[in-house]
Formats: structure tokens, C-alpha cells, sequence
């Protein structure tokens, strides 16, 4: 009986830790929400400006959209939480990793605490050894991470930019996803014909080296924004799960417990009456 | 005048999504006028100042004169779009804010050493000053 006692009240301490840590997320994620949904107009127009310009012959030919070669190094931006404790929310960005991966010619940039554990544990060369939170990813980082980043793909470093994040749908719903960052693909423009007289200021390269690094950076945030909306949905149900799932074992040990109680009362008066009987 | 669409996004949001008759922004060349049916047209912004004309209810309190750091332009088929790092009418400019970033940044300048930090130092402040230009325009 002492033992229910002493389960009952480890499991209630559980419960209020999932109970505060369910709240803290709702909090936190009608903040993400927000700036979730109001970054989702920049990243649509971002994609529809860039795909604009990949239809253009110049950029066509440049080493911005030239098709990647199976032997080219593969860098991944890979965005995951800063904790643990969010449900599958990590783990389905690492399955999704896996999946994707075909050889370990990769380079990878993990964003988020938990994602630098899992890829420098596994020993997967990194892009840098500094340790990025999600938290702490400003639009100016994201500008510094991007700059490098368009720097060391146009000189030929890597073959192709992936970024795996996880995309915020609904409260309920959060996908793992990836997206090829670069080369420009082909695939979503052909909203258009490809006009041959377009006017660029300045040099098509000139304008190429300053305009990728803000398109990395623009969707790196965007990825950012989702990803923290994301998380915080996906801990808000798994603690809400948890905290349902405590009280339902709270629930059946109250019940063995005063079963055991009321045996013990029922053996006591039994013992008592045939005592008495007895004399 | 004629209008044409346009829309201003920045990673806080859509700023601007209606019609205007013109837009003028700084470019790295000079300064770029767009006016409806321009041709075609691609260019990266840099830090500075930005002019919308427009009769859109939503400014309607607005002057039109901006702070702009950083993104590009592009005209495709009459469809304007500005996306820009930051954008904020006059109006919106938080002095306070660019002037603290201002100082922060000088200060931090001043000890800065490897070329990345000093490459993201000298980006503050130019955006801080720009917004300090804008806001004593009048």
C-alpha cells in the first residue's frame, strides 16, 4: 500500500511538471504562430521573385542553376529544437535526414542544440563547430550564415544546398520537410514564358553574389520561424498527451489503492468478529 | 496616372500590397524610378531611401518616404515586388531603437577584430544611420 502511495505521488509530481511545460508551450507558440504566419507572406513572394529570375537565360546558364552532379558534396541545413521532450518533433527531422541522405559525401549545418548533438555524436562533418540555438537565429544571422554559405557553394564546395526543417500546418499538424535551396531548379517557375529582354542593373554575376545570399537567408528564417512554431505545437500535444496519460494512471492506482485500503478494513473487522466470536 | 501592382514584404511581414503609381529605390547604380508597365527589371536594393507614390486608403497617412536595407526589386510582367531585408515608413521608424543600435554598433567597432564581425557591425550601423537620415527628412 505504501508503494501505491509513493507511485501516486511520483506520478502527480510528473503531471505538474507536464502541466507547466504544456502551458509555457501554448505560450510560446501563439508567439511563433504569429511570426510564423506573418513571415509566410515574405517567404511566398521571395519564391516567386526568384523563380522569376531562374526562367531568365542569363542566370539559366550561370553556376547558380547548374545541374548538381551525383559525386558533388551535399550540404544540409538541418533545423531542429534547442530540447527535447517535444514528441517525434526531432526525431522525424532525423528520419527524414536519413531517408534523404544517399552517401555520406554531406556536409552538415546543424541549426538547434539537438540537431548539433545528433550530427557531431555521429561524427558527420560539420559546416561550422559553433553551436547555433534556434532561439537565437536573428534575420542578421541568418544573413551571416547565408553569406558563407553562397561563398563557399560558388566555388564549387558543394554540388547542392538542402534545408530540412519542419513545416507548422496547423496546431495538430507539423510535417518534417526538405527543400533544395540551390541550385535554382526548374521546377516550380514555368509559370511564364521566359522573357529574353529583361533589364538588370549591373553585371548578371555581380547581382547573382548579392542576391543568393539574402534568398538562403530569407528562407533560412522563414524555415526558422516555422520550425519554432512547429516545435512548440508538437510539445503542447505531446505534454498534453502526457499529462492525459498521468491522470489515467493516477486514475487506476486510486482505485488499486483503495481496493487495498478496503481490503484491509474488511480483513481487520473480519479478524475482530471472529476474535469475538470466539470468546 | 497609371497604377501598377506592388507588394513590399520583409521577414516581419507584408508591408504593402496594393496599387501604386510609382515606386523609387536605391539600387546599387543610383536611384530607380518604376512606373506602371516598366519592363521587365531586377536589381538588388541597397541600404537607403524609398519613395512609394500611391493612393492606397492604407497609407493614407503615410508620406510615401521609407528606410530600406538591403533585398532587391523585380518587375515581372507589370508585378512589382520589393523584398527587403527591413522596410519601415518614416512614420514607423522607432528613433529610440535606431539610435541605441547606432551607439552599440560604434561602440562595438571599436573592438571588433575578425573581418565577419566588423562585415556584420558596419551592416548595423548603416541600417541604423539610414533610419536616423530618414527620420530627420521631413
Amino acid at each position: 500500500m505504501n508503494d501505491i502511495k509513493a507511485r501516486i505521488k511520483s506520478v502527480k509530481g510528473t503531471m505538474q511538471i507536464t502541466k507547466a511545460m504544456e502551458l509555457v508551450a501554448s505560450s510560446k507558440l501563439r508567439r511563433a504562430k504569429e511570426k510564423a504566419e506573418k513571415n509566410r507572406p515574405y517567404f511566398n513572394v521571395l519564391n516567386e521573385a526568384i523563380s522569376n529570375l531562374e526562367s531568365y537565360p542569363d542566370v539559366k546558364g550561370s553556376v547558380w542553376s547548374a545541374e548538381a552532379d551525383e559525386n558533388n558534396r551535399v550540404l544540409y541545413i538541418v533545423i531542429a529544437g534547442d530540447r527535447g521532450l517535444a514528441g517525434g518533433y526531432n526525431a522525424n527531422i532525423f528520419r527524414l535526414f536519413t531517408s534523404l541522405k544517399k552517401n555520406d559525401n554531406i556536409t552538415v549545418l546543424p541549426i538547434g542544440k539537438k540537431a548539433y548533438e545528433y550530427f557531431r555524436h555521429r561524427n558527420y562533418p560539420l559546416f561550422t563547430t559553433d553551436l547555433t540555438e534556434v532561439g537565437d537565429v536573428s534575420v542578421g544571422y541568418a544573413h551571416a550564415i547565408a553569406y558563407t554559405v553562397a561563398e563557399e557553394y560558388e566555388r564549387g564546395e558543394y554540388g547542392s544546398v538542402v534545408i530540412i526543417y519542419t513545416k507548422f500546418v496547423s496546431m495538430l499538424t507539423q510535417n518534417a520537410v526538405s527543400d533544395k535551396i540551390l541550385p535554382l531548379s526548374a521546377e516550380h517557375k514555368e509559370n511564364g514564358t521566359a522573357s529574353a529582354d529583361v533589364l538588370y542593373e549591373g553585371e548578371i554575376d555581380e547581382i547573382m553574389r548579392k542576391i543568393i545570399p539574402q534568398y538562403i537567408a530569407g528562407i533560412i528564417h522563414s524555415a526558422v520561424c516555422d520550425s519554432l512554431a512547429a516545435e512548440s505545437a508538437a510539445r503542447r500535444s505531446a505534454m498534453n498527451a502526457a499529462n492525459k496519460n498521468a491522470g489515467e494512471i493516477v486514475d487506476s492506482l486510486m482505485l488499486k489503492y483503495n481496493r487495498a485500503r478496503q481490503a484491509i478494513i474488511t480483513q481487520e473487522i473480519t479478524e475482530i468478529v471472529s476474535g469475538a466470536e470466539a470468546l | 496616372m497609371a497604377e501598377f501592382h506592388l507588394q513590399i514584404v520583409t521577414p516581419d511581414g507584408l508591408v504593402f500590397d496594393g496599387n501604386a503609381t510609382g515606386i523609387t529605390v536605391n539600387t546599387d547604380q543610383g536611384e530607380v524610378g518604376i512606373l506602371a508597365r516598366h519592363a521587365d527589371f531586377f536589381a538588388p536594393v541597397s541600404t537607403g531611401r524609398a519613395f512609394i507614390r500611391t493612393d492606397d486608403d492604407a497609407l493614407r497617412n503615410y508620406s510615401g518616404l521609407a528606410s530600406v536595407s538591403g533585398g532587391f526589386i523585380s518587375v515581372k510582367g507589370g508585378e512589382v515586388k520589393l523584398v527587403a531585408t527591413t522596410f519601415e515608413f518614416r512614420e514607423d521608424i522607432d528613433i529610440e531603437r535606431a539610435r541605441k543600435a547606432k551607439e552599440n554598433a560604434e561602440n562595438k567597432l571599436r573592438n571588433a577584430t575578425d573581418d565577419k564581425t566588423v562585415r556584420i557591425l558596419n551592416a548595423k550601423l548603416a541600417r541604423a544611420l539610414n533610419r536616423i537620415n530618414i527620420w530627420q527628412k521631413d
